[in-house]
């Protein structure tokens, strides 16, 4: 079972072979693989057994050799309001988006109201490109053929075994800190008014006031499980704060705590977790970033560096994984 | 654990967010969260809200957390 970074005849060997891949890397080595059971998105960053690197020139592969059946397909952004309806009782569903698009938006703004949502098993990630080229390149995903999709889900559909049972779960190693509780009179990826300790205020100002480090994302405890928005940016000028998943009204954050250093503090949520149960993983390229993951490992836990996780909705600055336990 | 057996009160109270409790299970701790939204938006009953709940319980129950969860609200 392949977890790892593949040369492109190796992964375009799996795909001839009738394997069920999760693919990740640059459009220009997507776009010649061949057509068969996989779907894929552009980041050339990774988690690797070696650590954390980028490769222009490789393929990260996920095997999912559990799988009985599979298929793949597109959703385009009006019709993902029925990703978890589609999917199978017996089934768990990978989903690639690409960054910055209307897909990415609608998924991100709307999932938590789709029709039976959080009772399908839905994770992924949005797909991105090397950061010296934002701007300039596109994100894209592939949906099992060599054609690239600027503005749409690719989805591939798993069938499982009886007895085995998917379990999505997270690790984010950000805790709320002992700030001031923010809260949102409106929802949104963007927010120019919040109420700080009750009192309404300009969001910008407020950070700005604060001398706020925005590499720290806010945090909200959604009964336990830490939920992150991370800053896109802070624009004094304008007041407006752009976010990169929706904040929630209603819901009560807290700008994160700082993380002294994150290989330690994931070494150590990793004691509950076994890596070799892991089926596939997915980590946020602002992890990477800001804890200089290049080069350094994660206790095994591998898998493309993202431009947003998915676990049943958007996260940021989370590791996303998949377990599977029989019954 | 048999879901009948968890009175209504306990359900309420989690529904509503009137007690608090640190679950295991992350699609019942978003699930959970998404459901109170849309209680004090008014788009659902408590019945209904606490019904698509225990749905997710069935759905999940072949899952520890999930096992883990259901017992947290039953000690309620």
């Amino acid at each position: 079972m392949s977890n790892a970074l593949l040369t492109h005849s190796e992964v375009a060997a799996q795909i001839r072979a009738g394997k069920t891949l999760l693919l990740a890397g640059t459009e220009a080595l997507l776009k010649q693989l061949p057509a068969g059971c996989w779907i894929g998105g552009t980041i050339p960053y990774f988690m690797t057994a070696q650590g954390g690197c980028l490769s222009e020139d490789r393929i990260f592969a996920t095997e999912l050799p559990f799988a009985i059946a599979a298929e793949a397909r597109v959703y385009e952004p009006a019709e993902l309001k029925r990703v978890y309806q589609d999917g199978g009782a017996d089934e768990v569903s990978f989903i690639i988006l690409p960054a910055d698009s209307a897909a990415h938006t609608e998924f991100a703004l709307n999932a938590p109201r789709y029709a039976e949502f959080a009772a399908h098993s839905l994770l992924g990630w949005v797909s991105g490109v090397n950061l010296n080229q934002l701007g300039q390149a596109t994100p894209q995903v592939f949906c099992g053929n060599n054609t690239s999709l600027a503005n749409a889900a690719a989805v591939l559909r798993v069938k499982l075994p009886a007895g085995l049972f998917p379990q999505i779960g997270i690790i984010n190693l950000f805790q709320p800190g002992t700030g001031s509780t923010i809260t949102f009179p409106q929802g949104g990826l963007s927010a120019t008014t919040a109420l700080v300790d009750g009192r309404e205020c300009n969001l910008a100002d407020y950070l700005a006031k604060q001398n706020a480090d925005t590499r720290l994302p806010l945090v909200a405890n959604y009964n336990g499980a830490m939920i992150n928005v991370s800053f896109r940016s802070v624009d004094t000028k304008t007041g407006r704060v752009e976010f990169y998943a929706p904040v929630v009204s209603d819901v009560e954050y807290k700008l994160a705590a700082p993380v002294a250093d994150y290989v330690t503090a994931f070494e150590a949520q990793l004691r509950n977790l076994r890596p070799d149960a892991i089926a596939f993983s997915c980590n946020c390229i602002l992890n990477y970033l800001h804890s200089q993951l290049e080069g350094r490992r994660t206790g095994g836990i591998v898998g493309p560096i993202t431009f947003g996780e998915i676990a049943y909705q958007l996260l940021n600055q989370t590791l996303v994984y998949l377990e599977l336990h029989k019954a | 654990m048999n879901l009948a057996n968890i009175p209504d009160r306990s359900w309420n109270a989690v529904i509503e967010g009137r007690i608090t409790i640190q679950f295991e299970f992350l699609a019942i701790q978003l699930f959970i969260t998404r459901q109170r939204q849309r209680l004090r938006a008014n788009e659902i009953s408590s019945a209904t809200a606490i019904l698509e709940l225990k749905n997710l319980f069935v759905k999940y129950g072949n899952l520890q957390p999930a096992q883990n969860d259901l017992a947290k609200i039953a000690r309620i």
